[in-house]
This record gives C-alpha cells, sequence and structure tokens, in this order.
C-alpha cells in the first residue's frame, strides 16, 4: 500500500512540474501580448493519508492563476480616463487654434494690409486702384474670417461622428464583454484558484479601453461577471449589454436614457458642446466690434457720389463670424469723404477709417487689432495649459502602465530560472518513481526466492 | 520594483520618442527660423509680438504716407518760391512805374505786369499729379476768370497724412487763403488793377498798389513758412517712425526668430544624448539568462 501511494505521490510532482513546464512556454510565448498577465503555477500540498505510523504526505496540488493585482488596475484605469480626456482635449484645442494660422497668416495680417488700404485711400480718393484695393483687403478680411468659421464648424462636426464612431465601437467591445460574463463564470471560475486566465486577460483588456474611450468604472462582482457603469447607469451587467447611441448634440444615451460620459467620449462632448461654441462667440464678439465700427465710421463718410456711406460690412444670425459678407458693391460706394461736397480729394473719412487701427470704435474701450490679439492669446492660453494638463496626465498615465507592468508582465529570467526549477524537478520526481519501481520489482519478482 | 523584458522595452521606446520629439522640434526651429510656431508656443510672447506686428505695419505705412507727404510738400514749396519770386518782381516795376514820366515805358511796364499775372495764373493752377495743389479737395481748377472777376474754384478742404503713430499733417495749402481770396482782395484783381493803374499813370494808385504787393507777399511767404515747418515735422516724425521700426523689428527678432547658435548647440546636444540613448537600449536589451543557460 504505501509502495503505492508512493508511485501516486511522485506522479502528483511530474504533473506539477509538467505543468509547469507548460506555463513557462505560456509565459514565453505571450512575453510581448498586450494585456497578458503573467500566469503562475501554485502549489500546494495534498490531505495527507493517515497512516499507523502517522500522517505521511500524498504529494501536491498544483493550480494555474493570473498574478493580477486589482489595485493597480483600478489606479490605471482612472488614470486612463483622465488621460483619454486631457490628450483628446487637447489635441482638439490646438487644432482650433491651428485654424487661425495666427500670427502669419491670419486675421490680424489681412486687418493690418486693410488698414493700410484706408491710409492708401485717404491719400488718393480719386484714384480707382486705391478704391479697388479697399474692396480687395475688405474681401480678404471677411474670406479669412469665414473660411475660419466653416474649418470650425467642420472640425466640430467631424468631432461629433468621431464620438459617434467611438460609441458604436464600444457597442462591439460592450457585447463582447457581456458574452465573456457568461463564459467565465463557466469555466471553473474560482476566485483565487484555477482561473481562465487568458479570458480574463481579454475581459481586462476591454475593460481597459472602454475606460480610456468612454470612463467606464468597472466591478467584480462574487460570481465571476463584471458590472460595468457610465456614470451611474450599468451598461452591462451579467450577460446583458445595453446599446449606447450619440445623437447630432453629441449627448449619448444607453438604450435611450441618457447617459454622462468620461474619458475620450467626455472631451470631444465637451468640446462640441461648450468649448468650441465659447470659442466661436469670442471670435464672433471681434467680428461685431470690427463690423460696427467700420460701419459707424463708413456712415459718417460720403461716397463718390455724395450720398452718405451706408454699411461697410453685414452679418446676421446666431453667428457674425459664419455670416459676414462685404456690403458695398462698386468701388464708388465706399465712402472715403468727410464732407457732403465729396470732392474727388477728400479723404478725410478714410483716414478716419485707418485711425481705427489704433483707435477704439466709437462706444468701445479697446481696439479691433486689441480685440482679435485678446481672442487668439485667450485661445493660445488655453491650448498651452491644456497641453500641459495632458503631458502631466500622460506622465501618470505612463507610471500607473509601468506599476502594472511591473505587477503583471512577464520577465525572461524569472521563466528562466522557473524553466530550470520545473525541470530538475521532473527529473527528480521521474528519479523518485524510478526508485521506487525497483523496489517494487524487488518485492514482486524476487520474494520468496532466498537461498536459491 | 520587479523590471520586465516588456517593462524595458516600452520604456526605452517611450525614451526614444521623447528624445526624438525634442530633436524634431529643434531642427524644425532651425529649419523655418521661427522660435514660436504657433500662438500656443509662447502665449505671453505671441501677445507682445502681436502688437509689434500691427505696429511694424502701421509704421511702414507711416513711411509710405511721409514719402507721399515730402513730394507734395516739395512741389508745393517750388510753386511758392516762383510766386514770391514773381511777386517780388512785381513790386520792382511798381516802383519803377510810379517814377517813370514817359507813357509808352508805362505801357510796356504794365505790360510785364500783365504777364506776371498770368505766370501767377499758371502757378496757382499748377498739378501734382493730375491733382491741382491749390485747390483743396477739389478737381477744379483752382483759379479762373468768370468774365468780371477772378474766382477761387476749389474749397477748404485740408489733405492730412498720418506720418506718425499721432503726428497728423496738413499737406496742401489752400489757394483760397495763399492768393488772397479769403480776405476779399485777390493777387490776380490786384495786378490787373496795377496795370490799368499804369497805363492811365494814376501815381496814387500804384503806390497804394505797392503796399498791395507788399500783403500779398506776405500771404505766399506765410504759407511757405507753413509748408517748411510741415516739412520739419514730417522729417523729425520719419525719424521716430525709422528708429521705432528698428526698435521693433529687433523686439521682434527677439521674440520669434531663433537664436541660431544656441539652436545648433541644442541641436547637437539632442543628437549626442539620443544617440547615448540607442547605445544603452543596445546594450540593456540583449543579455538575459537565457544567453547564459546551457
Amino acid at each position: 500500500m504505501s509502495h503505492m501511494v508512493g508511485l501516486n505521490t511522485a506522479l502528483t510532482g511530474i504533473h506539477a512540474a509538467q505543468a509547469g513546464l507548460n506555463t513557462v512556454s505560456h509565459n514565453i510565448a505571450n512575453a510581448h501580448t498586450t494585456g497578458y498577465t503573467r500566469q503562475r503555477v501554485n502549489q500546494t500540498t495534498r490531505l495527507p493519508w493517515e497512516s499507523p505510523i502517522g500522517a505521511i504526505g500524498t504529494g501536491t496540488a498544483a493550480s494555474v492563476g493570473r498574478t493580477r493585482d486589482a489595485f493597480l488596475d483600478a489606479r490605471a484605469r482612472a488614470t486612463l480616463a483622465s488621460s483619454g480626456y486631457t490628450g483628446r482635449f487637447s489635441e482638439l484645442l490646438a487644432r482650433t487654434e491651428g485654424v487661425l494660422n495666427e500670427p502669419d497668416a491670419g486675421i490680424s495680417t489681412e486687418l493690418g494690409a486693410l488698414w493700410n488700404s484706408f491710409e492708401d485711400l485717404a491719400a488718393t480718393p480719386d484714384n480707382v486702384a486705391a478704391r479697388l484695393q479697399v474692396q480687395a483687403a475688405l474681401s480678404a478680411t471677411v474670406g479669412r474670417i469665414r473660411t475660419i468659421s466653416q474649418q470650425w464648424d467642420r472640425l466640430s462636426s467631424d468631432t461629433a461622428t468621431d464620438l459617434a464612431v467611438s460609441v458604436t465601437e464600444a457597442n462591439d467591445m460592450l457585447a463582447e464583454l457581456a458574452e465573456l460574463n457568461r463564459v467565465i463564470p463557466r469555466s471553473g471560475f474560482k476566485e483565487g484558484a484555477s482561473q481562465p486566465s487568458d479570458l480574463l486577460d481579454q475581459r481586462d483588456i476591454l475593460i481597459d479601453r472602454l475606460s480610456a474611450s468612454l470612463g467606464t468604472t468597472a466591478s467584480y462582482e462574487a460570481d465571476g461577471t463584471v458590472t460595468l457603469r457610465l456614470g451611474g447607469t450599468a451598461v452591462v451587467e451579467g450577460v446583458t449589454a445595453k446599446t449606447l447611441t450619440s445623437d447630432a448634440n453629441s449627448d449619448v444615451y444607453a438604450d435611450g436614457v441618457a447617459v454622462d460620459v468620461g474619458g475620450e467620449a467626455a472631451a470631444m462632448q465637451d468640446f462640441v458642446q461648450t468649448e468650441l461654441p465659447a470659442r466661436r462667440a469670442a471670435l464672433d464678439a471681434v467680428v461685431v466690434t470690427l463690423a460696427d465700427g467700420l460701419n459707424f465710421q463708413h456712415s459718417q463718410g460720403y461716397r463718390r457720389d455724395g450720398a452718405a456711406g451706408g454699411a461697410l460690412l453685414s452679418y446676421g444670425g446666431p453667428s457674425a463670424s459664419a455670416t459676414l459678407t462685404v456690403a458695398i458693391g462698386a468701388p464708388g460706394d465706399i465712402a472715403a469723404a468727410q464732407f457732403a461736397s465729396a470732392a474727388a480729394h477728400d479723404g478725410g473719412n478714410a483716414q478716419a477709417l485707418a485711425a481705427l487701427r489704433s483707435t477704439p470704435p466709437s462706444g468701445g474701450t479697446q481696439t479691433v487689432d486689441d480685440a482679435l490679439r485678446a481672442m487668439v492669446i485667450g485661445l493660445a492660453t488655453g491650448v498651452a495649459s491644456a497641453k500641459r494638463i495632458a503631458d502631466s496626465q500622460d506622465s501618470l498615465n505612463v507610471g500607473a502602465g509601468i506599476a502594472r507592468q511591473s505587477a503583471h508582465g512577464v520577465s525572461l529570467d524569472e521563466e528562466m530560472v522557473d524553466l530550470v526549477k520545473y525541470q530538475r524537478a521532473l527529473e527528480a520526481a521521474s528519479r523518485v518513481m524510478t526508485a521506487i519501481d525497483e523496489a517494487l520489482n524487488k518485492l514482486v519478482n524476487n520474494t520468496g526466492l532466498v537461498g536459491r | 520594483m520587479r523590471i520586465t523584458n516588456e517593462m524595458m522595452i516600452s520604456a526605452s521606446l517611450r525614451r526614444m520618442s521623447v528624445r526624438l520629439r525634442s530633436y524634431e522640434e529643434t531642427q524644425a526651429q532651425l529649419g523655418t527660423g521661427k522660435r514660436v510656431r504657433t500662438p500656443s508656443d509662447d502665449p505671453a510672447g505671441v501677445s507682445r509680438a502681436f502688437s509689434l506686428r500691427a505696429s511694424l505695419r502701421a509704421r511702414e505705412q507711416e513711411q509710405r504716407n511721409a514719402d507721399d507727404a515730402r513730394s507734395w510738400l516739395g512741389v508745393t514749396d517750388i510753386q511758392l518760391q516762383a510766386a514770391t519770386e514773381r511777386l517780388h518782381k512785381a513790386r520792382e516795376l511798381a516802383v519803377r512805374g510810379a517814377s517813370t514820366l514817359r507813357d509808352e515805358e508805362r505801357r510796356a511796364i504794365a505790360e510785364e505786369v500783365d504777364k506776371i499775372r498770368e505766370e501767377l495764373v499758371s502757378i496757382a493752377n499748377s498739378r501734382h499729379g493730375a491733382r491741382p495743389i491749390f485747390s483743396g479737395f477739389s478737381a477744379n481748377e483752382p483759379v479762373a476768370f468768370d468774365g468780371a472777376n477772378w474766382v477761387y474754384q476749389g474749397d477748404a478742404g485740408k489733405s492730412q497724412r498720418r506720418v506718425g503713430e499721432s503726428d497728423v499733417v496738413t499737406i496742401n495749402v489752400n489757394g483760397g487763403d495763399a492768393f488772397g481770396f479769403d480776405a476779399g482782395d485777390d493777387v490776380f484783381t490786384m495786378l490787373d488793377t496795377l496795370s490799368t493803374q499804369l497805363r492811365t499813370d494814376d501815381a496814387d494808385g500804384v503806390a497804394a498798389s505797392i503796399g498791395a504787393i507788399d500783403t500779398a507777399r506776405t500771404r505766399v511767404t506765410d504759407a511757405l513758412g507753413r509748408v517748411g515747418a510741415t516739412g520739419n515735422w514730417v522729417a523729425s516724425a520719419v525719424k521716430r517712425s525709422n528708429d521705432t521700426l528698428l526698435t521693433i523689428r529687433e523686439e521682434l527678432a527677439e521674440l520669434e526668430d531663433v537664436d541660431i547658435a544656441e539652436a545648433i548647440m541644442e541641436l547637437k546636444t539632442q543628437e549626442t544624448a539620443y544617440q547615448a540613448t540607442l547605445q544603452a537600449l543596445a546594450r540593456a536589451l540583449p543579455p538575459s539568462l537565457v544567453n547564459f543557460l546551457r
């Protein structure tokens, strides 16, 4: 009896060593697999055999599990969500700034040319070329502003489309997660014991990606499933996943109920809903200052034909920058003259228009150039601080990632040591089996042959 | 801390990309010659650069305006000098006429006075380019004879040029003022009167006309004085504008341009750092227990 126990004991050792070798092999194979968690063979002694002479060991019980640290995961996912937000936000804001094309080829350049064209007109008001020059400078300024407005519109709609795409991608991931919730409890999930490690890894990757893109929070349930929440709403619970949708206003809904998102989605949402409209309002204010200032001064003067100068620029609707147009048709409609006689060389009003470059328009407190500068620098400061925040969040994110890698990653040196360890264990267990076998052989075949 | 192979690789890659990024930034700075490419690179600096650039454009325009003002003032000065000289001649003739007794001599003097009046009309109607110099804003011939009287057909418009940040100068001389129309005794009617007085041997009248010529001359020299003073003003404004322009260009360069020597040093340092990172990576990655277990 005791010999048979010994054979079995040796067998458990061989099994454990083989499991160890297989795990080492698996770890090495997946050393650079994204999201892979190092697996370990956990060995415990089996229940002893209560023999008449005392408890005799019956070998080892081996189980394979992941070396995963839930605390590190939670920390990493929180930084993933915030770095997703700050990274995307700063990128969008930088694109908003890029559209302005300041300081080399933006509105400021066109404005400078416009003021100069007024001064040239003041010098030669009878010259059609000078009038055409003013018209061209006006068109260029208006064109520049309209282009910025259109490009911002496109940026806004592109961002809304990006959000819709990432919501669609998230739906696939949510469905996958629900499916894993169904499979994992069935594949012998037991906390701390043998685990379906590779399935768990897959699930953790999905949760990571959703944290970054939507800012979801995950909670692990006792039955082996994961509940995923957006704000307070569960979007995956057990085996059911809700369907996310986004509307034209970039609001996100789960099965039709509005949910709060985080991560990159929140950055896109904030950008489309508040940030860009605020920037546009600032641009609109500058455009209104410019148009009203020019129009007021222009209406004080007289055209070539002696009629009072009307509006130079016109705008309407909710956004001045989107609707700005040049209101004059013929070059002679520019009211360069100061007096109603509209004499050929009267450029007094053109002079007054040019003076708007350095004096605030009637009723205003800052010049058009200063208003424009304040708008551009306001945006630039926003971009610079968003970049700084994104950089620091990014390094936090990298730190959390390194901490996770440190705990979960595969170290080839370690695996080499394990390889040698399990190889030797296998050899030793085999040797034990041979020794017991030899002893049994002696017992079975040579018993009773004494004296022969 | 447990160090894994994946960690080392990703950390090295990250360090390499950080190095490469700053290397690329310095290279872009050198390539464009600009330290600041978007306002967010340096919001405070760009804010300053914004007003400097606006100021630069304004100063450049002032130079153009000043060139125009100078040529205009120059032409005005020449014509007014000529007018003074003609009036001087008219005075001499009047003085001679007052003491000359022979009729044919006085007639000859009267002829000469008529010529001077004609010359003065052409001076008053002279143009710079296509624009009459002494007509204010109007495009009309400033001085004309309407059959009964000499009339001023221009207006009182003051052509102004901005030649400095707050230096707005009036560059034209008004014909109504310079030739006495505003005061009600224009120089042309006065010379016509003198001519008639000479022909009719009106000695008292001629003596009175000498006083009138002096008044007319004073008006023209006053105008000349104003032109000269304006010219000086323009010159000093241009000088100030030039100095400001230089300062602005310097300051803009300081704000926006790359210090080439510094940037090249920086580039060299970054290159060395990048190569060091590569070398460290090449040394650190291969050795592992794998190489030593047989």
